[in-house]
């Protein structure tokens, strides 16, 4: 073993500490991935579309079907296809004199909102 | 002899470590060595590849960003807005109205008309938000669309298709990467009232040959129809437009129709319960357009001066009111119950023929209103670029 | 021949090799789209997808005389699937979706189907397209429909509210 020359073996310790360096930074970069998947896997994963198109279809329902028995069909319409199509589970309260409820439920987001009822003036507070 | 020769030859041996020789063999450490550097150096580059997957961050952050802006800028009605059950707005309540001296107050761009009609987008917050004269800074969009400390430059376009084109921002270059998000939304446009006056009537003598223009609030707020489709003249351009001046009824020839004035007045009831009606209040000036040109009105109406001169009309006489302009006169005034009013105040007619046609009344869909135009939906696109 | 200096140059070799393997391999990577990468245009047609069936959902004007709710655009072209509905859906869903400011126009191809209820079951109809889907990567919007069930066939004679599903794709 005394015969082996180590002089020359500084310049591949060197060259092996400058790839671990960059090795390592190459790892950094790769973080930086993570930001934009989850980002828009954020924006995938939220129901706004589906929350805001609800409300305009209650919305909708509201000012036809009033104190209209086919309300009642409609209403199991929206809750029957949104559990098998879309599954999210929606409840619709409806109320001749009252507030009505909408509560949504897609397993990951939870949306409930009261429609509060102004007895004194018959109004409903569906715009904000 | 001898020995010198044994000498020589064992300082050889020592020296050489790699003991190159020249029969062509490398020694067994050698090789044992570089065979170990090269399967290791196979092993990190599969390690690598995997890891340099997608060096795009960049990009991903642009278009995360770019999405955000579109967001806040089609489905948020910007800070400050008043709720729409407001009893009162003054112009620092509606962050459209803001005027230059106190445009801190505006937190945040928005330009749907609340937040309950996302993507329906207001004309006066559109003309607002691209007014360079109001906001000449790019730093002043980015602290109230872009928010975060990183400089991003950006630029937001909007093209009413069928219409006109706005854009702020930086020049961007087509070929750059940058992030990119487009919406589709509707811009509601003005309410127009083109009023036959062949078909109506002014007061007659002693009256002042009155002719009102009605704005009820709480009919043109008609809860039925909703923020989309209603009349809501403190926040919309409100246009009323007299034409065939020349053939009002009661009055014998066109040449005959001499407007003396047009004032504003107000009816309603105040918070503690006062009611007032028909009276004139401190109040905006406004230009009306007579028969190509403008003349300007202004508080208080007709004394003297240039308002109160009689002014011909042969043709028409149009006025668009922008908005902002019908927000109430004075503060605490419940909003359904205000009915403003414009009198425009003819040479007074000779012919008694009916006081009741003297008025129009400025609400949508009614045999009293003739020549009504209610506010149209039209699509937009809108492009936002951040880089 | 004194060959010490062959030490040296295979060190420097392969040290040298060691660097600029390692340099090329973490500065030249291919643009492989990753699932990252993809969502974000997945993120993007889907907006302008809900935005242009929102758009769609809400008419021009209220509409003279007092009535409630005007019909809108969609629920016209919904009410009309047996006649030519689905043409006057694609041609309106195609400007929209295809319209930019400046530049190219996109190329935004879909197919559209309308789910309905019929009793206890959930059943589907087709409605418009331009191309069929052919496993390209593709995102799905929805839009609540409230039509009259009279003016269809196959669906129950009663006003209801419909679920039209659009599955959208750029190629």
């Amino acid at each position: 073993m005394e015969g082996l020359n180590d002089d020359g073996q500084w310049i591949i310790l060197m060259a092996f500490i400058i790839s671990v360096g960059i090795f390592f930074l190459a790892i950094l970069i790769n973080q930086s991935i993570l930001v934009g998947q989850t980002t828009s896997e954020a924006v995938l994963e939220f129901p706004k579309s589906d929350i805001q198109d609800l409300r305009s279809e209650v919305w909708v329902l509201f000012t036809r079907y009033q104190d209209d028995p086919v309300l009642t069909d409609i209403i199991e319409d929206i809750e029957t296809i949104s559990l098998t199509r879309k599954a999210a589970i929606v409840d619709i309260v409806e109320n001749s004199a009252g507030p009505w409820t909408i509560h949504y439920n897609n397993g990951i987001t939870s949306y409930t909102e009261s429609i509060t009822y102004d007895p004194d003036n018959d109004y409903y507070y569906f715009h904000y | 002899m001898g020995c010198r020769r044994a000498r020589i030859s064992y300082q050889k041996k020592r020296r050489s470590g790699i003991a190159i020789n020249d029969s062509g063999q490398l020694s067994i450490d050698f090789l044992v060595g570089i065979s170990i550097f090269v399967i290791g150096l196979i092993i990190a580059t599969t390690i690598i590849s995997s890891l340099l997957i997608g060096l795009q961050a960049k990009k991903i952050d642009f278009d995360a960003v770019a999405y955000r802006t579109g967001v806040i800028l089609a489905e948020d009605p910007g800070e400050p807005n008043t709720q729409f059950n407001y009893l009162t707005i003054t112009e620092a309540d509606q962050w459209e109205f803001v005027g230059y001296d106190q445009k801190d107050k505006v937190r945040r761009f928005g330009l749907t008309l609340y937040k309950s009609t996302p993507r329906v987008l207001s004309k006066q917050k559109i003309t607002s938000f691209f007014d360079r004269e109001l906001f000449p800074e790019l730093s002043e969009y980015r602290n109230r669309i872009i928010a975060g400390d990183y400089p991003y430059n950006f630029n937001v376009s909007l093209k009413i298709i069928g219409g006109d084109s706005y854009y702020v921002g930086d020049t961007y270059n087509p070929n750059s990467t940058y992030g990119y998000i487009r919406r589709v939304v509707l811009v509601k446009n003005e309410t127009k009232a083109e009023v036959p006056m062949d078909l109506f009537y002014a007061a007659v003598s002693p009256d002042t040959g009155d002719f009102l223009v009605n704005l009820t609030y709480g009919e043109l707020l008609n809860q039925t129809r909703g923020p989309q489709y209603w009349i809501e003249p403190p926040k919309e351009d409100i246009v009323v437009n007299l034409t065939k001046v020349g053939n009002i009824r009661n009055l014998a020839q066109p040449d005959n129709v001499t407007l003396n004035n047009i004032k504003m007045t107000f009816d309603g009831r105040l918070l503690d319960g006062t009611e007032v009606s028909g009276i004139d209040l401190p109040y905006r000036s406004f230009y009306a357009d007579i028969d190509g040109t403008l003349h300007k009105y202004e508080w208080p109406w007709g004394a003297g001066g240039p308002p109160g001169t009689p002014v011909e009309v042969l043709e028409y006489l149009n006025i668009t009111f922008p908005a902002g302009y019908f927000i109430p006169p004075s503060a605490y005034a419940d909003i359904t119950l205000i009915q403003m009013t414009v009198r425009y105040e003819f040479e007074p007619g000779t012919v008694n023929l009916s006081s009741a046609f003297n008025s129009y009344d400025y609400i949508p869909d009614s045999t009293d209103s003739p020549g009504f135009t209610p506010p149209e939906l039209t699509p937009a696109i809108l492009e936002v670029r951040v880089w | 021949m004194n060959a010490d200096g062959q030490l040296y140059t295979i060190e420097g070799v392969a040290a040298s090799v060691l660097i600029l393997t390692t340099v090329y391999l973490v500065l030249n990577t291919t643009t492989i789209l990753t699932p990252g990468e993809t969502h974000i245009y997945d993120m993007q047609l889907e907006q302008l997808g809900n935005d242009i069936l929102g758009t769609m959902d809400l008419n021009q004007i209220w509409g003279t005389g007092s009535h409630k709710y005007p019909k809108s655009p969609l629920e016209k072209y919904i009410e009309a699937i047996d006649t030519n509905g689905g043409d006057l859906f694609k041609n309106e869903f195609l400007t929209l979706s295809n319209e930019e400011i400046v530049g190219n126009p996109d190329n935004i191809k879909f197919t559209a189907n309308i789910t309905y209820r019929d009793g206890p079951d959930v059943k589907t109809r087709f409605f418009s397209k331009t191309h069929d889907y052919n496993r390209e990567r593709a995102v799905m919007v929805t839009r609540w429909v409230n039509v009259d069930g009279a003016l269809i066939t196959d669906l129950d004679d009663r006003y209801q509210t419909v679920l039209l599903e659009v599955l959208l794709w750029r190629d």
